[in-house]
C-alpha cells in the first residue's frame, strides 16, 4: 500500500511538472525526416544534445560554402569561382535545418542569410532564413536589421545599408563576413575610421581568410 | 544511517578502481581533445563549438560510468557474496542501498568535476569569458545524472541483470530527452484509448529535458521557469528519492 | 581422537524445561520453513530449503551441522542472519529477530569462501567491517590488532588481498567475523581451503571462544572437525532436521559420529528418516 502511494505521488508530481513544463525547442519531429544527416540529429536530440546536433550542421555547411565549387567553361576547362562566390544550392537549406535544431542559433542564421543576399546575390533565400529564424525566434532584433539592409541592398543604397548594419557589427554575434562588409562601404563612404576600427577587430577573427583580408586592408589604410 | 559513510566512502573507492571509471576518465581526455579540434572546423565560433562538445562528452561520458556502475555494482556484491559480511552487521539494507548510491553519486560528480575543471582550463586557454550559465550546465548534468543512478540502481535491482538494467536505463534516458515530442503525440492523439499508455508512460518518465541547461545555456528565459536551479533540484530530488524508495522496498524483501 | 571440549554448563536440553527462569537461548528456529520461488517468464518454481526446523542453541554451546550438498545447512545459517526470510515459523536470535539490528550485533558470520574487496588489505577490510559494527574508533584499531594476531594475519596486515590464497581470505573471514566480539558465531565451512597448520591455529582460536563462553555454529563436511569440537550435532537431509546427536553418542569410540551420520543420510535408510 506504501509502495502503491509512492508510484501515485510520483506519477502525480511527474504530472504537474508536464503541465508547467516548457521547451523553448520546436520538436525534433519537425525537422523533416528526409533532411541530410535525419539520423545523427535525431541521435543526438535523444541525448539532449540539439545544440551539438546545430553545431555539426554549422560545421557541415561552413565546409559545404568554404569548398570552391568547381565547373567547366565552354572550352572544356575547368576553373575554380572566387573565394564565397558561386552558386551553392543547398545553402538555403541547410541554414533553415540548422534552425530547426536549435532556433536560437542567431550566428548560423546571419550567416547563411548574409552569404545567401551579399555574397551570393539571392536575396529572397536570405529573407526566407531570415523569417523563418526570426519567426523562431522574435526577440533577436539583428534579423530585423539584416531585412532591413536587404532591402536596400535591392534598391542600391549602400548608405542606408551601413546604417542598419553598422550597430550588428559590435554584436559578438556578428559574422565576419559581415563586418567585412560593413567595413569595405565605410571604406566606400570615406569613414577610413570607423573602417579601420572594424578591420581590426577582425583581426580577433578565427578565420585565417578574413584575418589576411583585414590585414591587407590595414596596411592599405596605414599607407595612404 | 551512521554506517551510511563507510559503504559509501567504500563505494567512492571501489569506483576509484574500477576499470570502466577509469578508461571514462581517460576517455574524456581523448574526447576534449577531439573537442578542441572540432571547435576548430566551427571558426568563428569555435568557443560555442568547443563549449557544446566538451559538455555533452563530459555527460556522455559521466553517465557511462554512472550507470555502469549503478547496474553492476550491488549486483556483483550479492553475487561474489559481499554482501552477506555487509548485511549480516548492524546495518540496515535501506542504510546500505543509499550508502551504495550515495558513494556512486559522489564518484560521479567528481568525475564530472574534475573532467569540467579540463574543459574549461581549455575554454579559458582558447580566450574564452567565464559565464554563470557553464556552471548550470554542469549542475545539470549533475542532476540528470542522480536520476540516472537512481533508476538503474532501482532496475538492477527489479531485473536482476545488468545488461538489462543498462538496456532499459538506455531506454528511459532517451523517452526523457523526448518528453516534448511524447507530449505532442499524446495531444495528437486526443482522447482516444490509443493515448492512455503513452500519458501513463509520461507520467512516469524522468523529464530530463527540464534538466537540460546545457542545451539551453545563455537562454535564460528560455528556462521553463523563474527558479530554474531549485525547481530543477526539487524535480531530481524527488524522483530519485521516488526510485531509492523503490528500490529499498525491493532489497528489503530479496533473499540474499 | 583429539580433546573433546566440555559442554556448557547450561545445555539447551535443561533450560528448554526448567520454565520462566530458562536462559534465553543463543538461536532458536520453531518450525522454521524456507521454500524458494522462482518466476522465469511466467513459470514459477518452487524449491524446499529447509522444512519445518524446529531447534535451539543454548548460550556457550557449539552445534555442528552436517549434511549433504543442499541439504540446508547454509539456509539454516542464512535465516539466522536474516538473509533469508523465513516462508513460515518462528526464529530468534538472542529473543530477537534475525534482521534486526541488535541480532547483528551478536552474531559473527563466516561465509563459505568468503570474498573481499581486492583492493583492501586485510587491516583496511576490518576497519571498515569494524566501523559497519559500530565499533568506537578508539577502539577499532586494537580490535583489528588483536584479531589479525589471533588469526596469524599480522605479518599480512597490509598486503593487498588480491594477491591472497583461498586459506588467506579463509583465515581473513574468520577475523572479521570475530571482530565485533559477538556473542555467537556462525560458520560455514571454516577450515575449508586451510593448510595443516592454519587448521591447528583455527581449532585453538575456536577453543578460545568457547572457553569464553561463545555460542558456536559449525557448518561442516569435515566430520573429523565437528567431532573434536561440537557438544551436540544436528544432521539435515534434504531441508529436514533427520537426527539430532549429542556428544556421548559419539565420544565413547573414534570415527563414531561418521557412522552414525553416513547412517542417517545413505541413500538406502532414506527411509529410516522419511
Amino acid at each position: 500500500m506504501r509502495w502503491a502511494a509512492l508510484v501515485l505521488a510520483l506519477i502525480l508530481g511527474n504530472h504537474a511538472t508536464l503541465q508547467s513544463f516548457y521547451w523553448p525547442m520546436p520538436p525534433i519531429s519537425s525537422v523533416p525526416l528526409s533532411a541530410r544527416d535525419a539520423t545523427q540529429n535525431i541521435f543526438l536530440a535523444s541525448l539532449g544534445m540539439r545544440r551539438l546536433a546545430a553545431d555539426l550542421a554549422f560545421i557541415r555547411l561552413l565546409m559545404y560554402y568554404g569548398t570552391p565549387e568547381s565547373g567547366e567553361d565552354g572550352h572544356g576547362h575547368s576553373h575554380e569561382t572566387p573565394f564565397g562566390a558561386g552558386h551553392y544550392p543547398e545553402l538555403l537549406e541547410r541554414s533553415l535545418r540548422i534552425l530547426d535544431l536549435d532556433p536560437y542559433f542567431s550566428y548560423a542564421a546571419l550567416y547563411g542569410a548574409g552569404a545567401l543576399a551579399f555574397n551570393l546575390g539571392r536575396p529572397q533565400e536570405a529573407v526566407r532564413v531570415l523569417q523563418y529564424a526570426s519567426a523562431r525566434n522574435p526577440k533577436e532584433w539583428k534579423y530585423r536589421a539584416y531585412l532591413a539592409a536587404i532591402g536596400f541592398q535591392h534598391k542600391g543604397d549602400a548608405l542606408s545599408i551601413l546604417r542598419e548594419l553598422s550597430p550588428v557589427v559590435d554584436d559578438p554575434d556578428c559574422p565576419t563576413m559581415i563586418k567585412n562588409l560593413v567595413a569595405f562601404l565605410n571604406l566606400r563612404a570615406g569613414r577610413r575610421g570607423e573602417a579601420r576600427r572594424i578591420y581590426r577587430s577582425m583581426l580577433e577573427s578565427r578565420d585565417p581568410a578574413y584575418q589576411e583580408v583585414a590585414r591587407r586592408a590595414l596596411e592599405k589604410l596605414g599607407a595612404s | 544511517m551512521r554506517a551510511l559513510w563507510p559503504i559509501a566512502s567504500n563505494t567512492l573507492r571501489e569506483q576509484w578502481r574500477s576499470r570502466a571509471y577509469q578508461v571514462a576518465l581517460l576517455f574524456a581526455g581523448v574526447m576534449l581533445y577531439l573537442s578542441l579540434l572540432l571547435g576548430m572546423l566551427a571558426v568563428d565560433q569555435e568557443l560555442r563549438a568547443l563549449l557544446d562538445f566538451g559538455l555533452g562528452f563530459i555527460e556522455t561520458l559521466a553517465l557511462a560510468a554512472a550507470v555502469f556502475g549503478a547496474a553492476n555494482q550491488l549486483l556483483r556484491e550479492m553475487e561474489t557474496k559481499v554482501v552477506y559480511l555487509v548485511l549480516s552487521r548492524p546495518l540496515s539494507r535501506g542504510s546500505y542501498l543509499l550508502g551504495r548510491v550515495l558513494g556512486l553519486a559522489l564518484s560521479i560528480a567528481l568525475a564530472v568535476l574534475a573532467m569540467s575543471a579540463l574543459h574549461l582550463s581549455i575554454l579559458f586557454f582558447k580566450g574564452w569569458a567565464w559565464h554563470g550559465d557553464y556552471a548550470l550546465a554542469v549542475f545539470g548534468i549533475l542532476l540528470k545524472l542522480l536520476i540516472a543512478v537512481s533508476l538503474t540502481t532501482l532496475l538492477a535491482l527489479s531485473t536482476t541483470s545488468p545488461l538489462s538494467a543498462l538496456t532499459m536505463t538506455g531506454i528511459l534516458w532517451t523517452l526523457g530527452h523526448f518528453i516534448q515530442e511524447l507530449n505532442f503525440l499524446a495531444r495528437r492523439l486526443g482522447e482516444s484509448t490509443a493515448s492512455w499508455p503513452l500519458l501513463a508512460l509520461l507520467r512516469l518518465l524522468p523529464n530530463l529535458e527540464l534538466l537540460n541547461f546545457r542545451d539551453r545555456i545563455a537562454l535564460p528565459e528560455a528556462l521553463g521557469t523563474s527558479s530554474p536551479v531549485l525547481f530543477g533540484l526539487i524535480y531530481s530530488l524527488a524522483y530519485s528519492a521516488a526510485c531509492l524508495l523503490l528500490a529499498q522496498a525491493l532489497i528489503r524483501r530479496k533473499d540474499l | 581422537m583429539g580433546e573433546t571440549l566440555g559442554r556448557p554448563s547450561h545445555s539447551p536440553h535443561e533450560g528448554r524445561h526448567s520454565g520462566a527462569c530458562a536462559p534465553l537461548a543463543a538461536l532458536s528456529y520453531q518450525g522454521v520453513s524456507k521454500v524458494y520461488v522462482r518466476s522465469h517468464l511466467g513459470r514459477t518454481t518452487r524449491r524446499i530449503g529447509l522444512e519445518d526446523l524446529t531447534l535451539e542453541l543454548a548460550p556457550g554451546e557449539t552445534l555442528g551441522l552436517l549434511g549433504l550438498n543442499g541439504s540446508g545447512k547454509t539456509t539454516t545459517l542464512k535465516l539466522a542472519l536474516g538473509l533469508l526470510a523465513p516462508s513460515s515459523g518462528e526464529l530468534r536470535v538472542f529473543g530477537h529477530l534475525p534482521d534486526s539490528r541488535e541480532s547483528h550485533r551478536a552474531v559473527g558470520y563466516l561465509p563459505e569462501l568468503p570474498y573481499f574487496y581486492p583492493y583492501l588489505s586485510p587491516r583496511e577490510a576490518l576497519r571498515f567491517f569494524g566501523r559497519l559494527s559500530g565499533i568506537p574508533s578508539a577502539e577499532l584499531g586494537a580490535r583489528c590488532a588483536a584479531v589479525l594476531e589471533q588469526t596469524g594475519l599480522r605479518p599480512h596486515a597490509e598486503r593487498r588481498m588480491a594477491e591472497f590464497s583461498k586459506g588467506m581470505l579463509q583465515r581473513v573471514g574468520l577475523a572479521q567475523a570475530m571482530l565485533h566480539e559477538p556473542r555467537l558465531l556462525l560458520l560455514d565451512e571454516p577450515a575449508s581451503g586451510l593448510d595443516p597448520l592454519a587448521i591447528t591455529e583455527f581449532r585453538a582460536v575456536l577453543s578460545r571462544l568457547q572457553k569464553e563462553g561463545k555460542s558456536l555454529v559449525l557448518c561442516s563436511h569435515s566430520i573429523s572437525e565437528v567431532e573434536r569440537l561440537c557438544h551436540r550435532v544436528a544432521i539435515l537431509a534434504q531441508g529436514r532436521l533427520v537426527r539430532t546427536l549429542e556428544q556421548r553418542d559419539w565420544s565413547a569410540a573414534p570415527g563414531r559420529l561418521e557412522e552414525l551420520f553416513v547412517e542417517t543420510v545413505r541413500p538406502s535408510s532414506e527411509g529410516a528418516w522419511r
